[in-house]
């Protein structure tokens, strides 16, 4: 993988297959998880999948799903009872996806939520579906890199579905702290986790998965860094 | 907040740049300027990217864009934006759409 570099037309980042087809299965995970908000239950198809949206893998042909579905790291905690206002979703990852939209005041919050979570959940349903399918408009040849082109007018689009991603896969993996954050990368960078202690509260999901999705999060927050920097320098 | 490039930043003391419209509001107690958006800190958002939201979202410039964002990484939070409720709401729902924890509340009277 490459980091984006900028381009006459936007940003470009290198990926191979493999690092496309999970990025883009988890970004639809995100997708899928979104449609299942109450009351946006009419935005998915038969199949759980947005609206309108194509399955990952399908573009590319026939693609083995080698990566772990979200399912694989469940939700990290769950608020207490009581403890939500009315309409937050019991899923912290949905929660931090669609918070409140006051700290305090419940009247506001269901109001705020009543106004814009239905838009909220369709422009970041778009926005994660846009980034899947453009990681899958290539399938480049088992060990080459293909260019990711992100056209400087989805660029913002696709800095918040990074963000998106990266969000539901903190909750999962119970990251509520900087130095969690900084805890998650030493754990990748020293390699096999297996054999010390879980690190932090793991819920059972097991070392695979969540030494996978803490990758995942680990690699979206260097593509969207490089993605970002190239950005603010068009801000000048 | 996390950083992961090492960037040198400005001594943010010496920026003594102010928005305008925060300091009508604070002068005239204006009502229009009612409530505030509020941007709290987490740790999975990138300094860069918070910046970059504060900059072509709000319009701040550099200086501006990275005190703010500073503030909201050192004190947990900051004051982004002012004005209406439906003003504010707007800036909070697109906080959220780029995933930035936001929060809605009246000015302190």
């Amino acid at each position: 993988m490459r980091a984006f570099r900028p381009h006459a037309l936007g940003y470009v980042a290198e990926l191979d297959a493999a690092e496309r087809i999970v990025l883009a299965q988890v970004l639809a995970d995100v997708a899928q998880m979104l449609g299942t908000v109450e009351g946006d239950t009419d935005r998915t198809d038969d199949d759980g999948r947005p609206a309108g949206a194509a399955a990952p893998g399908d573009p590319a042909g026939p693609v083995e799903r080698t990566e772990v579905p979200l399912d694989e790291l469940p939700p990290h905690g769950l608020p207490s009872e009581g403890s939500a206002a009315p309409g937050l979703p019991a899923d912290p990852a949905l929660a931090r996806l669609l918070p409140d939209g006051s700290h305090d005041d419940a009247d506001v919050s269901s109001e705020f939520r009543r106004l814009t979570q239905h838009d909220l959940v369709d422009r970041k349903t778009a926005a994660l579906m846009l980034l899947a399918n453009l990681l899958l408009a290539e399938e480049p040849e088992p060990g080459t890199r293909a260019p990711l082109l992100v056209r400087r007018e989805d660029a913002g689009a696709v800095a918040a579905a990074l963000t998106d991603l990266r969000l539901v896969l903190a909750a999962r993996l119970g990251i509520e702290t900087d130095a969690q954050v900084e805890a998650v990368h030493e754990e990748l960078v020293a390699g096999s986790p297996d054999e010390g202690a879980a690190d932090g509260p793991d819920d059972g999901a097991g070392a695979g998965p969540r030494r996978f999705f803490a990758s995942v999060f680990a690699t979206a927050g260097w593509l969207q860094d490089s993605l970002v920097e190239g950005m603010l320098g068009d801000l000048g | 907040m996390v950083v992961m490039t090492e960037t040198a930043y400005p001594d943010v003391s010496e920026d003594v740049r102010t928005d305008v419209r925060e300091d009508e509001a604070a002068q005239t107690g204006a009502t229009a300027d009612a409530w505030q958006t509020v941007v709290w800190n987490d740790p999975v958002n990138l300094m860069s990217y918070v910046t970059y939201v504060f900059r072509s979202y709000f319009g701040y410039d550099e200086a501006h864009a990275r005190r703010l964002m500073l503030q909201v990484h050192e004190e947990g939070r900051s004051v982004v934006s002012r004005g209406s409720r439906e003003k504010v709401e707007v800036d909070v729902q697109a906080m959220h759409g780029f995933g930035l924890w936001a929060t809605m509340q009246r000015a302190a009277a």
